[in-house]
């Protein structure tokens, strides 16, 4: 009846699927987490060395255009406290700090990563055994 | 646009205040054109700020105008900054992503050598005219005229395009400015010139009346504003009354100060 068998993922999914921008879409995704996590890690941080922090880890790529309006967001919405002081190099710089509810909404955020990376973990530590 | 605060800082004398300024203001629009809220724009101008200081500060001494323009370079292109907001919408990077035809070219270079054709193409068009010369390099030196026109104010276009996505080097604004004050001073009366010569001067009556009812018309709008702020507000008889619309119907023909000329 069938002449042939054609896959059907071939045929569904495009061969150049565009990991770039599914990883765009992920670090986009894990940007405020990231953020949150640094300012955490950090104590407290201003706007350049957070970024460079992000930046020395390999991967996330997250650059000042994403940092900067997404540590202003936090900071508005009451996740981050920023106090200025003065810079030998020229204007203040502007530190933060994590707030009680950024605390909060990190462990919250901290702890659907970890179910999610768990069950990502199973699926895919799973998947050779199921083709068996 | 005020002064950064990084350049008032560090002085006004500093070496590339202007590259600096330059591209905080193109931030501070790409922010505004995305509808970002006024504090997270003024959050984000002073970060930027504060890193551009401690990049600079980075840099050997004394500080050069290349030395800035290659910090700035290390900068990201300003429309990146609005890719978090996009009035409310999440853009793909890739949409954020200068496209290949906005950095391939120099676009303010095209304008200026446009602009520049325009020019020479005039020149040596008057000069045949004088001696009435004809033939294939008069046809080449309209072509030269006609080309320019038309391609001069594309790339102006694009220019201004390229400079507000920030792939645009300094230098290259102030020639995009010169360039389309010539073009805008010398195309349409070079055509005006033309069309005369074509027309045996017939052509001037139309325009000059145009031009006259164009020119009485900005002079009774500006009279009509002058002395719209200058007297006081003609007083109503029932204005202490809030109804709004009795107050308008009582009195229809009174110029109140709130009213504006009508456009035509």
């Amino acid at each position: 009846m069938h002449s042939e068998v054609v896959p059907v993922a071939s045929k569904t999914i495009p061969s150049n699927l565009d990991i770039d921008q599914w990883s765009t879409q992920l670090r986009k995704g894990l940007a405020e987490l990231c953020v949150l996590a640094a300012v955490r890690q950090l104590g407290e941080a201003y706007g350049y060395q957070l970024v460079q922090f992000l930046t020395d880890h390999n991967g996330l790529e997250l650059t000042e255009s994403t940092v900067y309006p997404l540590l202003a967001r936090l900071a508005r919405e009451g996740y981050l406290n920023v106090t200025s002081a003065p810079s030998p190099a020229g204007p203040p710089r502007r530190y933060y700090q994590i707030t009680s509810a950024g605390k909060q909404s990190l462990d919250a955020m901290l702890a659907h990563w970890s179910a999610v990376g768990t069950s990502i973990q199973k699926i895919i530590c799973s998947a050779p055994s199921q083709e068996k | 646009m005020p002064e950064h605060s990084t350049t008032a800082t560090v002085g006004s004398n500093v070496v590339g205040c202007d590259l600096i300024n330059a591209y905080l203001d193109s931030v501070e629009q790409a922010l505004i054109s995305a509808g970002a809220p006024r504090t997270d724009r003024l959050q984000v101008l002073q970060d930027l700020e504060a890193q551009i200081a401690d990049m600079l500060a980075q840099q050997p001494r004394p500080l050069t105008e290349d030395i800035v323009h290659s910090v700035i370079a290390q900068l990201e292109p300003p429309s990146h900054f609005a890719a978090n907001y996009a009035n409310g919408k999440e853009l793909n990077a890739a949409e954020t992503r200068p496209s290949r035809s906005q950095s391939r070219f120099r676009w303010p270079m095209i304008a200026a050598a446009g602009c520049a054709s325009v020019l020479i193409g005039y020149v040596f068009l008057m000069l045949a005219a004088a001696i009435g010369a004809a033939g294939p390099a008069v046809g080449m030196i309209a072509m030269l005229l006609l080309i320019g026109i038309a391609v001069t104010p594309l790339a102006i276009w694009k220019s201004i395009k390229q400079s507000r996505a920030g792939l645009a080097l300094p230098a290259d604004r102030n020639l995009v400015l010169r360039t389309a004050i010539v073009y805008a001073a010398v195309v349409p009366t070079s055509l005006l010139l033309l069309a005369c010569a074509a027309t045996q001067g017939i052509i001037m009556i139309p325009i000059g009346m145009v031009a006259f009812v164009y020119f009485q018309y900005a002079l009774v709008r500006r009279l009509w504003h002058r002395l719209n702020d200058t007297l006081p507000p003609q007083p109503t008889p029932g204005a202490d009354n809030n109804n709004s619309t009795a107050r308008s119907t009582s009195t229809p023909m009174s110029f109140s100060s709130a009213m504006s000329m009508p456009a035509i």
